[in-house]
């Protein structure tokens, strides 16, 4: 693991001042579950960690009659217990009590959740095992060595919260240190495998999230080996509204949350799964096999069809059988 | 009175586990400590052609460095040619394997410089598949060209009783398939670590987390050309081996030649991904079987065919390639019966012995053809395994001497319990039943080294303070053999637990034990505890009678106390050690175990002996989700015949570690491998089963009192692990009518074996 100075940030604009500062190389650390991850396995060698856990105001949740604010620093435990934003959907708790495990999600922040770096079996490896595979396009190589190719890196995107906050039509708060400015979260994520995090902006804090857009049914759906720990192989999160609109998001599976939607009267289930297949490009960098978790997509898909169809169970979760 | 054995007791070691306090090999540390980091081969086969450790050696920090040349000794845990090397010599054998030390003074120094070593290798051929390993090749091209194969052929085990192909020819029902299983590792908690001191008196001393002391002092002897009587080997707490830890390994000769070589002490601890590296985990397998039996149920015949990929090294090899075959012949009564299987060296981290050695996977390729014949004859599964189980005070086919045998009894208690009556087969679309058994051995009859000494001595001591102590070599790797052998005193001596102390595993101080392995403790060093404690209470009484006018013979240990047969008191236990010490001081009693002499005539006879067998069933239930081929293990019914539970409470914890052992590599465990690189060497993505993956348990004890075990008690750490993982595949058919022949059962798999059957079905 790289030697690397470490500064715990007092304030937002402290932070901000030092990211401004040393440009290009720093990280920001909130809970930290993914960067010293990254670290040990020397895939993240930044010489400064600014570390905001330490800002008191970027946590905590909001609630208001129309809406709903969520602090970036908000720890994955309090959001999958909070009573707020289980009455605003349940689908937000549920996605974060579906990341990692309980001593993680007492450290891991929902900004942190959002921008975790994307993933891949030939990439998320030790220094020794990438030195015996070869180098890849992420990684200062010239191929990638699940396709062979030499242009595009399918590193996936894992973030469990960004499907379910999108399906919601969340918002995020972006500061850096001469403005603040909103977004669609969608709008943080790349197609981009070698861009492999959302990007929320040069030297900027992701501050908080907003929501404004409460659906009528909501499902959400996550693909795993196991019941904790593992990261996801497929997540899938829908949200219907009372006119029949429907926007549905898809993680794990591509370089970026895939977000499909269809307008009040227009949704359909085959236009649904065959715009999402277009969409998505998966490749055989998971655990799980590439054939399963593409057949999955089909499969979860029409699951959460019916689940936000007049007869879905409202509360219905992620849990298989 | 407040018996010892039979009482549900914690594990000595527990709260200092649990409360951290709790010494593992890692955690010691002395002055002027140095640490230990290892140049790792990148190639999965390759000649070393140059290493240069300039570099290296002018690095901050450090302070020596070895390499293969330094300790070019053979070494191995099985004695019939030994083919491991502390440090790859003229080339590597497979990703992983070290090619380099560096001692410096930190940890982080040592890794650096390590890196800073430069190695040339030419690249050979690597066999990473058993099928292209099997086929002939030149000696050069071969992993160990030293091999009196013409391939890479490892070991070759054949028996045959009778003419089994022939009888399943000739058989009225007959079920024949190709299994296959993946590797799976240990995954116990404690990464492996090693402290070695040389002393200021010339000795060397290594802590070390080792199921195997015993072992270890001699290949360290041998290996670093020491004598014996200068090397200590101590074991620590441990944190889990399941078989992982029971070969002495190249860190620890390393470790110890560092401390040798610099005259300070030398700590290596490894990462997590270096002991997926180190491996010596449960063999990857394909094996055919073939299983008939007549009308009524009754078994005509069994063969199977077995090829299990070893890895680069030997290991525990030749045993495993033997226990695959040998121990299918049991618990039911199979002839005729006969197996080939061979192990294959290939280029990838070695395999070894792994809880319930050798017989899982076999096991699970026999309960899973049983089940077919069931179908096949009309029977109900517990019906067709009642019919065919075999009796107590028997022999097996290969002439293994069965004593106790309670596998009756766990079949009816499990059928029982988990109302399979009334719902095999009857439970809705989905859901399943299924059951299997199992047996395994309470410690291998024969011991590695062939020698004059025993398997096992203990020594009990007896001083002043009124406290015993116990000596034993015995491992206690978390199993809970200090407890029991304190049971066992305790329980002779008539004293309440907290007098009887107990040393263990300290090569130095402790007589030999051969290590903790082929579940042998409680019933080898059970056994010579007792019969050091018994001495010890017929010299104490033999003291007392003279001094009260009572006829030892007469005496009865209880409660702290020596009374008459009529109860009345002789002498508080204080008074009585005063009595037996008197003119002498403290004395010593010994007892040792070993096991009778058994066994058939013909090669390959001595597999699988064992002076006594455990036995065991399973009944599980499961939830499958046919959308997506998930399995979900609902509840699982078991029961051990473990003789007698010693300690209840770690006889049920032991089935329920087994039960979720059994889980994992039925369900989601397996080793991937990506052109000889472990893939998933993290328990990220080693999949484990976690505590919301673990179903409900309910564990029965069957206590069948064997005549030769320690109180009647056998093994309990690997037997029951068995039929844990066919009652799941079984489990599977009930549920949705799906024949699982692949390890582990994914989701995925699953999942092509419904739309296969939907395929079948139009
Ligand atoms: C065993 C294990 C299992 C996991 N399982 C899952 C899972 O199931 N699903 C899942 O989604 N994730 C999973 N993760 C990944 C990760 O731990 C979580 O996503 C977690 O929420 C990340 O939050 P954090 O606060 O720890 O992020 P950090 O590690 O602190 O940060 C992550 C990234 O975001 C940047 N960052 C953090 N906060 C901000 C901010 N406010 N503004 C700008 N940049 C910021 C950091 O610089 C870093 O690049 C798992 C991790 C582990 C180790
Ligand atoms: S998808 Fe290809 S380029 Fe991207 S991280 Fe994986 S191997 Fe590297």
């Amino acid at each position: 693991m790289a030697e690397a100075a470490y500064v715990v940030a007092g304030s937002l604009e402290e932070a901000l001042a030092l990211a401004e500062t040393h440009s290009g190389h720093y990280a920001f650390a909130a809970g930290g579950t993914d960067l010293q991850l990254r670290r040990q396995q020397e895939l993240e060698a930044a010489p400064l960690i600014i570390d905001l856990s330490g800002i008191g105001d970027l946590g905590g949740v909001r609630a208001g009659r129309h809406r709903l604010e969520i602090g970036a620093l908000t720890t994955l435990a309090e959001l999958a217990t909070s009573a707020a934003v289980r009455r605003w959907c349940p689908m937000i708790a549920e996605a974060a009590a579906s990341i990692g495990t309980p001593v993680l999600r007492m450290t891991a922040t929902a900004g942190g959740n959002l921008l975790v770096a994307n993933r891949c079996t030939w990439y998320n490896q030790s220094a020794a095992w990438r030195g015996a595979a070869g180098t890849c396009l992420r990684n200062s190589g010239d191929t990638c060595l699940v396709t062979g190719g030499c242009g595009q890196c399918y590193s996936r995107a894992v973030s469990d919260l960004a499907p379910a906050l999108i399906a919601l039509q969340a918002r995020v708060v972006l500061r850096d240190a001469h403005a603040t400015r909103e977004a669609a979260l969608e709008d943080l994520y790349l197609a981009d495998g070698l861009h492999p995090q959302a990007q929320p902006g040069k030297d900027a804090i992701l501050t908080a999230l907003r929501l404004a857009h409460r659906p009528e049914r909501w499902c959400y759906r996550k693909l795993r080996r196991r019941d904790s720990v593992d990261y996801t192989s497929l997540t899938v999160a829908g949200a219907r509204d009372a006119d029949g609109g429907v926007r549905v998001c898809i993680g794990g599976v591509s370089m970026s949350p895939i977000l499909v939607s269809a307008g009040p009267g227009d949704a359909n289930l085959p236009a649904l799964t065959a715009e999402a297949r277009r969409k998505c490009k998966t490749v055989d960098n998971d655990l799980l096999p590439l054939s399963y978790r593409r057949n999955m997509i089909d499969v979860f898909l029409e699951e959460l069809w019916r689940e936000l169809g007049e007869n879905g169970h409202e509360r219905r979760t992620g849990r298989v059988p | 009175m407040t018996a010892a054995v039979g009482n549900p007791t914690p594990l000595r070691d527990a709260a200092a586990k649990v409360t951290g306090r709790a010494l593992y090999a890692g955690d010691y540390s002395f002055p002027a400590l140095l640490h230990v980091k290892f140049l790792r081969s990148p190639h999965a086969h390759a000649e070393i052609r140059g290493l240069d450790i300039a570099a290296a050696r002018q690095a901050p920090g450090v302070r020596a460095i070895a390499v293969g040349r330094d300790l070019p000794v053979t070494f191995g845990i099985l004695p019939i040619r030994p083919d491991e090397t502390a440090m790859a010599v003229d080339k590597v054998r497979y990703i992983g394997e070290i090619v380099a030390a560096v001692a410096a003074e930190t940890a982080e120094a040592a890794a650096a410089a390590a890196r800073l070593i430069r190695v040339e290798y030419r690249p050979l051929r690597a066999f990473l598949e058993p099928a292209a390993a099997l086929a002939p090749c030149p000696p050069e091209e071969r992993i160990h060209a030293a091999s009196r194969h013409p391939s890479n052929l490892h070991k070759e085990a054949r028996l045959r009783f009778g003419d089994p192909e022939a009888a399943l020819a000739g058989s009225p029902l007959r079920v024949a398939a190709h299994f296959r299983f993946a590797g799976v590792t240990h995954a116990f908690t404690e990464p492996h670590a090693t402290v070695a001191v040389w002393n200021a008196d010339d000795t060397l001393t290594v802590i070390s987390a080792t199921q195997v002391p015993h072992y270890l002092h001699r290949t360290l002897a041998k290996v670093l050309g020491l004598p014996l009587h200068r090397i200590q080997v101590k074991k620590p707490a441990l944190g889990g081996g399941f078989g992982g830890k029971s070969d002495p390994f190249p860190h620890e000769l390393i470790t110890a030649y560092l401390a040798l070589r610099t005259h300070r002490p030398v700590k290596c601890v490894f990462t997590r991904e270096e002991v997926f590296l180190n491996n010596r985990g449960r063999h990857p397998t394909e094996m055919d079987l073939a299983l008939g039996c007549d009308r009524d149920g009754k078994l005509t015949g069994l063969f199977a065919d077995i090829v299990i990929d070893g890895g680069a090294y030997s290991s525990f090899g030749v045993v495993t390639t033997y226990y695959n075959g040998v121990l299918m012949q049991g618990p039911y009564r199979i002839e005729p019966f006969g197996f080939r299987a061979r192990r294959v060296y290939t280029n990838k981290p070695p395999c070894g012995a792994m809880r319930g050695h050798g017989a899982v996977n076999p096991r699970y390729a026999v309960e899973v053809a049983l089940d077919m014949l069931a179908q096949e004859a009309g029977l109900d599964p517990c019906e067709l395994r009642e019919r065919n189980v075999l009796p107590a005070d028997t022999l097996t086919v290969g002439q293994l001497r069965i004593t106790s045998n309670g596998v009756r009894e766990c079949l009816r208690a499990v059928r029982a319990r988990s109302g399979w009556d009334a719902r095999h087969g009857k439970l809705p679309y989905g859901r399943g039943l299924g059951v299997a058994c199992g047996f395994f051995i309470s410690g291998s009859a024969l011991p590695i080294l062939w020698n004059r000494y025993p398997q096992t001595v203990v020594h009990v001591k007896l001083d002043f303070d009124g406290r015993v102590v116990v000596f034993s070599g015995a491992a206690d790797i978390g199993q809970g053999s200090d407890t029991i052998l304190a049971l066992v005193a305790a329980e002779i001596l008539g004293l309440p637990l907290e007098r009887v102390q107990v040393e263990s595993a300290d090569t130095r101080l402790t007589p030999v034990d051969l290590g903790s392995y082929s579940s042998r403790v409680t019933f080898m060093a059970g056994n010579a505890c007792r019969s050091a404690a018994e001495k010890l209470r017929q010299a104490i009484a033999a003291a007392v009678a003279a001094e009260k006018g009572v006829a030892a013979a007469a005496i009865v240990f209880r409660d702290g106390q020596l009374v008459t047969a009529d109860g009345q008191r002789l002498a508080s236990w204080d008074e009585a050690v005063e009595i037996a010490l008197a003119g002498r001081g403290a004395f010593v009693e010994s007892g040792h175990y070993t096991s009778p002499k058994m066994g058939g005539d013909f090669k390959g006879a001595g597999a699988g002996l064992s002076p006594a067998y455990s036995f065991g069933a399973v009944v599980s239930e499961v939830a499958v989700d046919p959308v997506t081929g998930r399995v979900r293990v609902v509840k699982v019914w078991g029961a051990h015949d473990c003789g007698r539970a010693l300690n209840p409470l770690a006889v049920e914890g032991q089935m329920q570690g087994s039960i979720h052992m059994g889980l994992g590599q039925a369900l989601s465990e397996e080793l991937v491998y990506q052109e000889g690189r472990i893939v998933n060497a993290s328990f990220a993505d080693y999949h484990i089963p976690t505590a919301v993956d673990t179903p409900e348990m309910d564990v029965t004890i069957v206590e069948s009192r064997d005549r030769e075990g320690p109180f009647g008690a056998k093994e309990a750490g690997e037997g029951p692990i068995h039929p844990v993982l066919p009652a799941i595949g079984n489990a599977i058919f009930d549920a949705v009518g799906v024949r699982l022949f692949e390890l582990p059962m994914t989701p995925a798999r699953v999942l092509a074996k419904l739309r296969e059957q939907e395929r079948r079905r139009g």
